[in-house]
């Protein structure tokens, strides 16, 4: 019995071992860069350098009436795949924010025929800049689902009285010539649904859209946006549970304790 | 409790057990691609818990 026991503690020490490291949710960290591709399962396409396109990200909201204040969102689309295994969460968006670290928020909106539609999640960021990495809240994964088109994006205020002014985003990126409605590479998309803009009520070539911002400055920032799904849980306590093995091995554990007294009993009932 | 043992029969048992564990590394990669630290660690564990297991259904049958 004392050997039961023992390898019983035993068993439940290496079950401590096999409980699920806990994350915190919600956390913007920055500096090192980050190897995406090491931690996910799945990446965006990475945008960068948006002035090397031929349509150079020129000028957001506020610019020409604020020096050098900006506003920028860009977003982009990500199809959020059906899940093949459980567990599965989009773990957190990598970016490479701008000079200056202002606040700023993200966004994911629907995909309303292959343009952002509707937004589904809108959270805070305190500072984008330099090299930023999200961890995606639990109410982002519960707002999106599997096998549906979305559009994330990343806005930063220059201002702290900033609020959500024109939207930019690229329908392709670098390499992509067959994005939304097979444009070019950086084509790059305008609305300026938020304010007063006469030209463009929605999302359409910004070089369409009100001449006063065709000529401004690129913004020179090195952009990146990736979202990570992997199979690791992100829970939101600190309660540590059983893994797979924990469980099989304790059910094992069971199941020969049982078969051992069933045993015995036959051997017991043979010998009265 | 008490716990029966019959080492040829476990031998025989442990056997099977190792062949379990070699389709359970299969099915493994099969279903995750991949093999982990805790599979590792597990299988560990459960190969000698499985083989006394199969040892004492051997048991049974021959008592029977």
């Amino acid at each position: 019995m004392k050997k039961l026991l023992t390898f019983l503690a035993f068993v439940l020490a290496s079950g401590m071992i096999f409980a699920q490291n806990q994350q915190p949710t919600h956390v913007l960290q920055t500096g090192t860069p980050i190897d995406v591709l090491s931690k996910c399962d799945q990446k965006l396409n990475e945008v960068s350098n948006p002035a090397d396109g031929p349509a150079s990200l020129t000028s957001t909201r506020k610019f020409g009436w604020f020096g050098n204040w900006i506003t920028i969102e860009i977003a982009q689309q990500f199809h959020y795949p059906r899940m093949v295994r459980s567990g599965q969460v989009i773990e957190f968006m990598a970016f490479q924010g701008v000079s200056g670290g202002p606040a700023g928020e993200i966004n994911i909106m629907r995909d309303v025929n292959n343009e952002p539609g509707p937004r589904i999640i809108n959270e805070g960021l305190s500072s984008v800049q330099g090299n930023v990495v999200y961890d995606a809240s639990e109410a982002m994964n519960a707002a999106v689902r599997a096998g549906n088109d979305y559009w994330v994006s990343v806005i930063n205020y220059s201002d702290s009285t900033a609020n959500v002014g024109p939207r930019w985003f690229w329908t392709t990126t670098a390499s992509a010539t067959n994005g939304a409605n097979g444009h070019p590479p950086y084509y790059v998309e305008f609305t300026d649904r938020d304010q007063a803009f006469s030209q463009c009520a929605r999302w359409t070539n910004h070089k369409l859209c009100t001449s006063a911002f065709q000529s401004g400055p690129t913004l020179g920032m090195n952009y990146r946006l990736s979202i990570c799904r992997n199979a690791s849980l992100n829970l939101g306590n600190g309660v540590p549970t059983m893994t797979q093995w924990g469980l099989f091995l304790f059910g094992l554990i069971v199941l020969t304790l049982g078969v051992v007294s069933i045993y015995n009993f036959s051997r017991k009932t043979v010998v009265e | 409790m008490n716990f029966p043992f019959d080492r040829e029969v476990f031998d025989k048992a442990f056997w099977i057990a190792c062949g379990l564990a070699i389709v359970g590394w299969i099915l493994i990669y099969l279903i995750w691609g991949k093999f982990l630290v805790a599979d590792i660690i597990g299988m560990i564990l459960t190969i000698p818990i499985m083989a006394y297991l199969i040892h004492v259904l051997m048991l049974i049958r021959r008592a029977e």
